[in-house]
């Protein structure tokens, strides 16, 4: 049988690693969204450097394992002088994580408009910046909006990870629990159903605004 | 400078790498003429339209819109350079194209297609660039289509739609590229009444077509192109019933026996159809 003493026993630590959870993955997320932007703009700017940046960046990033990367940080950070606290580490870890992803999303959303519309943009004389912010990102957002909605999920379950570089967030709350109470049950099964609960709403917040934004399309 | 042409191109070559679209091109155009040039696929007619308006770099010559060379300028020790976008499309305010793929934008309706190049490019005032934009719907007769999307559009109405765009900018010249050459057959016939419009109303166009019919009918002059060259050029009448070079028989025939059923001169035949 579920232990539901269990809960209430741990009931504070429990709900201050889902508000950690929450933290991690939504300034994960916006950063990673904002960084993901950016790379995306240096790969639209032109020129060999930048493209070579991004592409490092960008293989860099999807290549190598999250975890990897937060030891590379938050052990090896302290060698050079980077003294930052695990939570520290975490945020911006997701973000530089994401923000590779994200880049590609807005990349993938940006080929897929017929470069046909630029050329007329720029024949009837928008400026460069024009073309960007009207016709071009509603398009790219429109596009971008479901595989967002996707990676933010992934960006979630992947704030997990954050537990072993000793960051308070539900998972590392459930190890404890599971290790001082030998429970494996409860604190697990309460672990996935809070990330599940969050699954959901990302993805139903994602269908309000593709609805809003993809109107256009339903001929 | 003291010339009026319209557009000026004084021997206008322009490569792909290694291949040679244009071959040095002169040719004139002036104000209220309208031009259409025909030619094979592969002969560097779009290419050539497409370098009026500097979509493609010209490698070498000048084109000059109303007397003004148009993307390069030159250095006091003589060489030219590349000049910004910005100077470009200022010096291109008068000239509008419009494409073989209509290149509307999606996620706008068809009023804000229309009337927000005006206000982003002009600083023209949102009601007064949606009373514009709706004059030129009007003109095209797609007024009654304002509020709809372009994929909600068929072709030939978001040909028009197109047009219509580019008329807001009120520019003095139109480019044409293949305006009829994505419509199915019976839409063709509302989009070329709408240009036929155009040329009476004295607007200077340079149209690239396989309609030889249309051709025929609103042009001033008919330029054939091969193989990157100005091959033959004329009246319309002179040129599809007295073709000289051999080129352009051999053009004219093909595109004849595409045209099951008609017979020589094939530009004349269809014009009556179109008309019919």
């Amino acid at each position: 049988m579920l232990d539901l003493d269990l809960f209430l026993n741990y009931q504070d630590s429990i709900i201050k690693g889902i508000l950690m959870t929450l933290r991690m993955s939504a300034g994960g997320i916006a950063g990673a969204m904002v960084l993901g932007l950016l790379l995306f703009i240096l790969s639209r700017a032109g020129g060999f450097w930048t493209a070579l940046l991004y592409r490092g960046y960008v293989t860099l990033f999807r290549g190598t394992p999250l975890l990897v990367q937060l030891f590379v940080v938050f052990y090896g950070g302290p060698h050079i002088g980077l003294e930052w606290s695990a939570e520290r580490v975490g945020l911006v870890g997701l973000a530089l994580y994401g923000a590779a992803y994200f880049a590609e999303i807005f990349r993938s959303g940006f080929e897929a408009v017929p470069k046909g519309q630029i050329e007329s943009a720029r024949d009837l004389g928008l400026s460069r910046s024009q073309i960007f912010r009207v016709v071009l990102w509603p398009q790219i957002m429109a596009r971008s909006l479901a595989p967002m909605v996707g990676q933010s999920v992934i960006l979630v379950k992947e704030s997990s990870v954050l537990s072993i570089i000793t960051v308070a967030e539900l998972t590392n709350v459930a190890m404890t629990i599971a290790n001082q109470t030998y429970s494996m049950m409860e604190p697990y099964l309460v672990l996935a159903l809070v990330y599940w609960a969050i699954a959901i709403s990302i993805a139903r917040l994602g269908a309000v605004f593709e609805s809003r934004l993809t109107h256009y399309q339903a001929g | 400078m003291s010339h009026s042409h319209a557009i000026e191109l004084n021997q206008v070559h322009k490569y792909y790498g290694e291949h040679h679209v244009l071959r040095g091109i002169d040719l004139n155009v002036e104000p209220g003429e309208v031009v259409s040039i025909i030619g094979g696929s592969g002969s560097g007619k779009s290419t050539l339209l497409r370098c009026i308006n500097f979509l493609e770099e010209y490698s070498s010559g000048e084109i000059l819109v109303k007397g003004q060379v148009i993307g390069y300028g030159s250095k006091p020790a003589g060489e030219s350079y590349r000049l910004p976008e910005k100077v470009i499309r200022e010096s291109l305010r008068d000239v509008c194209m419009v494409f073989q793929q209509f290149n509307l934008w999606p996620h706008m309706t068809v009023i804000d297609n229309v009337a927000s190049p005006l206000r982003l490019v002009k600083g023209v005032s949102r009601p007064l660039a949606r009373e514009k934009a709706m004059g030129q719907l009007e003109r095209v007769g797609m007024a009654h289509k304002a509020d709809a999307y372009p994929g909600q559009l068929s072709g030939g109405q978001q040909q028009r739609v197109a047009i219509a765009r580019a008329l807001t900018m009120e520019p003095s010249i139109m480019l044409f590229d293949e305006p009829t050459s994505a419509l199915d057959p019976e839409l063709v016939g509302e989009v070329l009444g709408v240009i036929r419009d155009l040329a009476q109303a004295g607007m200077t166009m340079v149209i690239v077509t396989h309609e030889m019919g249309f051709a025929a009918r609103v042009s001033d002059r008919v330029v054939f192109l091969a193989e990157g060259l100005i091959e033959e050029q004329g009246a319309p009448e002179q040129l599809f019933q007295a073709p000289k070079s051999l080129r352009l028989q051999q053009f004219l025939a093909s595109w004849n026996e595409r045209q099951s059923g008609s017979s020589l001169p094939a530009g004349i035949a269809v014009a009556q159809e179109v008309e019919a």
